[in-house]
């Protein structure tokens, strides 16, 4: 039934058959017991009309002149009351049942019965009988009908059999005569029957659509409650992260109020609360905003896309922030901005690092560069250096000229000095690293230190007993010792207390992260302290710059705190300046911690020339100056010298006479390298001992730049005297690792 | 006797519809009963008639019908039974019937009519049944067109006040066209006529002869088609000169005479 009708609920909605049934159960129940309660109503309306009706049309009967009340009065009181007053009762207290309803079928037909008579029998007191049948057509029930035209079929059956002529008018008539009045009762009742059954049909159908919509709402209802409940929680998970994000979020109006911000928001610029901040425009005077965000968030409203930018704000504290700022504005439908989302980043530190970032890769740009410089400048300098010292050898000069080539002698090693300076800031010198304790190293300097600053400054030594041992080279952290003093000795022209302190530090994962050229661990910290002038916060940015200085022109090369920075990063320290003008400058260089300590090794003994004996040496250097210098010097030494402008050409000769007792070979050679001319020669002559030489030696010979035992190192620039000790000692150490039945070199 | 029905009919209820035996006779118990017996006994035979030939699931549900059925219905419909028998009963008692000569008799103080049929009807102006015979009256009066004299008598009693008959059935009676009405002073036509109950009508032919005595209505102050009236008509148009008499309804025109000579 509810398929066939027209549904006013969408397809899905349909209610099930048995549902309808309830509740159409339901609802006639309801109907049948409000037409229950009705009918009774209308039973004692009744009751009291016929006893209205038998008062004014028979109240009394007479004899003569002597009345009495007629018994139609007391028959419209008793009988009619037995006739009205049960099934109202029926109707007050039991409504809706089965019997209720026939039994109110049947008073209704008998009051027909009552007033026909009480009336005479008037032909419109019969009408009574199917305003009757109208009134039970209210049940919605056609059984009842049944019930009611029984009643009248049987009364007038009873009738007929007994009483003919008050119903036909005659004594005699047939049975089936009674069928002619009930006929009449039918011809109403087919129809009221019909009215029924499109009555029940279309309260079924309202039903079935109720039932639909009821479900329709229902469902729409729980969708919606659905809904609103992934609505609080999407509202929650916003709320969460807003609340929670590491990263500055806020929502501005399109006026530019602030609607909301975050605690991260709050943090970055350090306000306790967005009331606080809200009220807050300027912190000591100064706006917190800088001038171009008017115009970032003009650009926002006429922008639909994520707009960014950089910008410079002010913390509560009044120090500067640099933020990076972005944002986007949503707008209604009617393209109006509602609000503007964004979200704030402290990029503070980002920028720092990047400054730095930038001048490590200045100054690693500029140490390639002073490397480069130092590697050709070395190669001019030993033969410069070289020459002088051979000719000082030579006593047939006079004393003039010796005066000259002193001084060329002087110049190439103050040239040298420099190289070596800038190698060092360049990270490219060779180390020579051991296991030292820097509290000995800084004792062993202090008397030159205290001569180095003079009278007017007072050197402190802080040494924290039981410092841990570093691994590195002591000549180069007396560099640095000495380096910084001299820059503190500067910041103080006027004197004042230097301080050189050592204690053992420890660094965790927090302090690594904020400082990315460091590893957590242990270090032992060298501080060096002034009190001098201090420094500005442009001049700490450039602090480790080669070449600069704040020293008035001739008193500073620019090259000493830069060195220092060299030293310490190639021993795999970090060094920092604390500064503030006024107050002085600290310097602090952490140098990692090694856990076992070794016996410091002796120090090298000085030796002389040592001439050679005939021993067959080959000559590799690509520099032909350099190479004849060499050739000129070795072969003055009594050696027998094969010299090489390149690794192919020296491979040759070593083919030629595998009996050579030492490989002198420049490290950088064009074609092939020092290193891959070793590993080729070793294929031939694996205990043929090598000496390399280079005007920077760490490229090519590794980052420790640590050498095989059968391996030695000669840096350029390099006397006579350098060479001649360095080819001894390489010489003596092959003959002392040479096995008994191996033949001695010729 | 309610009880016995039920008692009966659950009795047969454990039976197989092939043992059941066919209800010669219903077994009522106690003699009492204001129903007549061999009515509830056809009852209860087609109930049993019915449970036999009728499926089981049918007379599942028919027993299950009765046995929901409530008693007090069941007396409610015997004391509406018994009070429209009462009424009906009532409905259909004559009064007492006229003692009326057979021939015209002299000195009654009315009018004969020698060219027409005579048509004489005593009433109590009071009398509430005697409505319906008034109204029956019209019906004759209207259907026999002139062909009948009628006189309309209104027995008005001796002692009573002057306007004791002035009543709605005496003006009802007065609208009629052609009718004579008569008051009966103490009811001495009536008496001449030996007419003892309202609503009594005597017909004489044009020669004095009495044709018709009786009431015109089927039952007590009921209207509608009845014997009397057909008769009367029958006569008035020719079709029957037999004399005739029909039971009357109405009230009495005196008081009933107790051998004491007092009222009663």
């Amino acid at each position: 039934m509810t398929s066939s009708s027209a549904a006013p609920f969408p397809s899905g909605y349909l209610p099930d058959t048995e549902a309808i049934e309830r509740r159409f159960t339901a609802a006639l129940n309801q109907l049948r017991s409000r037409t229950d309660h009705l009918l009774a109503w209308l039973m004692l309306v009744q009751w009291l009309a016929m006893i209205l009706l038998a008062l004014i049309v028979s109240p009394q009967t007479w004899e003569g002149r002597t009345a009495s009340t007629h018994i139609h009065v007391w028959a419209a009181i008793f009988l009619g009351g037995a006739v009205c007053l049960y099934p109202a009762w029926l109707g007050w207290k039991r409504p809706g049942q089965t019997t209720t309803r026939h039994v109110m079928a049947v008073g209704q037909m008998l009051v027909s019965a009552i007033l026909i008579h009480l009336t005479g029998g008037r032909i419109e007191t019969h009408f009574h009988v199917f305003g009757s049948l109208a009134l039970l057509a209210l049940y919605r029930d056609a059984r009842v009908f049944i019930t009611a035209t029984i009643v009248v079929y049987v009364d007038h059956l009873i009738r007929g059999i007994f009483w003919p002529e008050s119903v036909y008018g005659v004594l005699t008539a047939t049975v089936w005569r009674s069928l002619e009045h009930a006929g009449w009762v039918l011809f109403e009742v087919t129809f009221l029957t019909i009215a029924v059954q499109a009555g029940l049909k279309e309260m079924r159908e309202l039903v079935a659509r109720q039932i639909g919509l009821e479900k329709f709402n229902t469902e729409k209802v729980q969708e919606v409650k659905e809904r609103t409940q992934e609505l609080a929680s999407s509202e929650e998970q916003f709320r969460t992260f807003f609340r929670d994000s590491p990263i500055g979020l806020y929502r501005i109006s399109s006026d530019g109020n602030f609607l909301m911000v975050n605690s991260a928001l709050l943090a970055i610029l350090g306000f306790a609360s967005q009331e606080e901040f809200s009220l807050a425009k300027t912190v000591k005077g100064e706006p917190i905003f800088d001038t171009g965000r008017e115009q970032f968030l003009n650009q926002l409203s006429t922008s639909t896309d994520v707009v960014r930018r950089d910008a410079v704000w002010r913390r509560r504290d009044g120090a500067q922030l640099q933020i990076r700022e972005s944002g986007r504005a949503f707008r209604n439908g009617t393209e109006k901005v509602v609000h503007i989302d964004g979200t704030i980043e402290d990029v503070t530190e980002y920028r720092q690092l990047e400054e730095r970032f930038r001048q490590a890769q200045k100054v690693q740009a500029i140490g390639q560069l002073a490397g480069g410089v130092a590697h050709d400048f070395n190669n001019i300098l030993t033969v410069i250096s070289g020459y002088s010292q051979v000719l000082l050898s030579n006593k047939s000069f006079s004393d003039e000229v010796r005066v000259n080539l002193c001084r060329i002698h002087d110049a190439g090693h103050r040239a040298a000095d420099l190289t070596r300076q800038l190698l060092a800031f360049s990270r490219k010198q060779r180390l020579q690293p051991r296991v030292i304790y820097l509290n000995s190293v800084t004792a062993e300097m202090d008397p030159m230190l205290q001569r180095l600053v003079g009278e007017n400054i007072r050197i402190r030594t802080i040494a924290v007993s039981g410092l841990a041992p570093v691994r590195a080279d002591p000549s180069q952290i007396q560099q640095v010792v000495m380096n910084l003093v001299v820059n503190a000795r500067d910041a103080m022209p006027a004197g004042g207390q230097l301080t050189i302190e050592t204690s053992n530090v420890s660094f965790g994962e927090g302090y690594a992260q904020t400082h990315h050229d460091m590893l957590p661990g242990k270090y032992v910290m060298l501080a060096v302290s002034d009190t001098g002038t201090g420094m500005t916060p442009e001049v700490q940015a450039r602090l480790f710059e080669p070449f600069f200085t704040t020293k008035a022109p001739g008193y500073g090369t620019g090259l000493g705190l830069a060195t220092c920075y060299g030293i310490v990063k190639q021993s795999g320290g970090h060094i920092a300046a604390y500064s503030e003008v006024g107050h002085g400058t600290t310097f602090k260089v952490y140098l990692p911690c090694v856990e076992v300590a070794s016996t410091p090794a002796d120090a090298e003994p000085v030796q002389h020339r040592q001439d050679g004996a005939g021993e067959h040496i080959l000559f590799v250097e690509d520099d032909s100056t350099v190479r004849e210098y060499g050739r000129g010097v070795l072969v003055g030494l009594g050696y027998k010298v094969h010299s090489a402008a390149n690794g192919l050409e020296a491979l040759e000769i070593i083919r030629k006479y595998p009996q050579i007792d030492l490989l002198i070979t420049d490290v950088i050679m064009p074609g092939m390298g020092g290193r891959k001319l070793v590993e080729d020669v070793r294929q031939m002559a694996p205990n043929v001992p090598v000496l390399f030489t280079s005007g920077y030696t760490f490229d090519s010979l590794g980052e420790t730049g640590e050498l095989e035992s059968s391996c030695d190192f000669l840096s350029k620039p390099y006397d006579p005297d350098d060479l001649s000790q360095k080819v001894h000692g390489c010489l003596s150490g092959r003959r002392s690792r040479l096995p008994n039945d191996v033949p001695a070199p010729v | 006797m309610e009880i016995a029905i039920r008692r009966s009919l659950f009795a047969s209820e454990s039976l197989q519809d092939s043992e059941r035996p066919a209800p010669a006779a219903f077994p009522l118990e106690g003699s009492a009963t204001c129903f007549p017996h061999w009515k509830v006994q056809l009852s209860f035979d087609f109930v049993l008639f019915c449970r036999r030939r009728m499926p089981s699931n049918i007379t599942t549900s028919v027993k299950g019908r009765l046995r929901r059925f409530p008693a007090e219905v069941l007396v409610w419909l015997l004391v509406l039974s018994s009070g429209f028998g009462s009424l009906i009963a009532y409905q259909m008692k004559a009064g007492v019937p006229a003692v009326a000569p057979g021939a015209w008799p002299n000195g009654t103080g009315l009018s004969f009519d020698s060219q027409h049929i005579n048509l004489f009807m005593f009433a109590h102006p009071k009398c509430p049944c005697t409505d319906a015979s008034i109204e029956e009256l019209k019906v004759v009066l209207t259907r026999a067109r002139g062909r009948i004299s009628p006189t309309i008598c209104f027995f008005d009693p001796a002692g009573v006040p002057a306007d004791w008959v002035q009543t709605r059935l005496f003006r009802d009676a007065k609208s009629i066209p052609g009718l004579n009405v008569v008051v009966d002073m103490d009811g001495a036509i009536a008496a001449k006529f030996g007419v003892m109950t309202s609503g009594q009508v005597l017909v004489y032919d044009c020669k004095g002869r009495r044709l018709f005595a009786g009431g015109i209505t089927g039952s007590r102050g009921h209207a509608g088609d009845n014997r009397g009236r057909s008769l009367v008509l029958a006569l008035a148009s020719g079709e029957s000169n037999d004399p005739v008499q029909t039971p009357v309804y109405g009230c009495a025109l005196h008081e009933q005479v107790c051998a004491t000579g007092k009222t009663l």
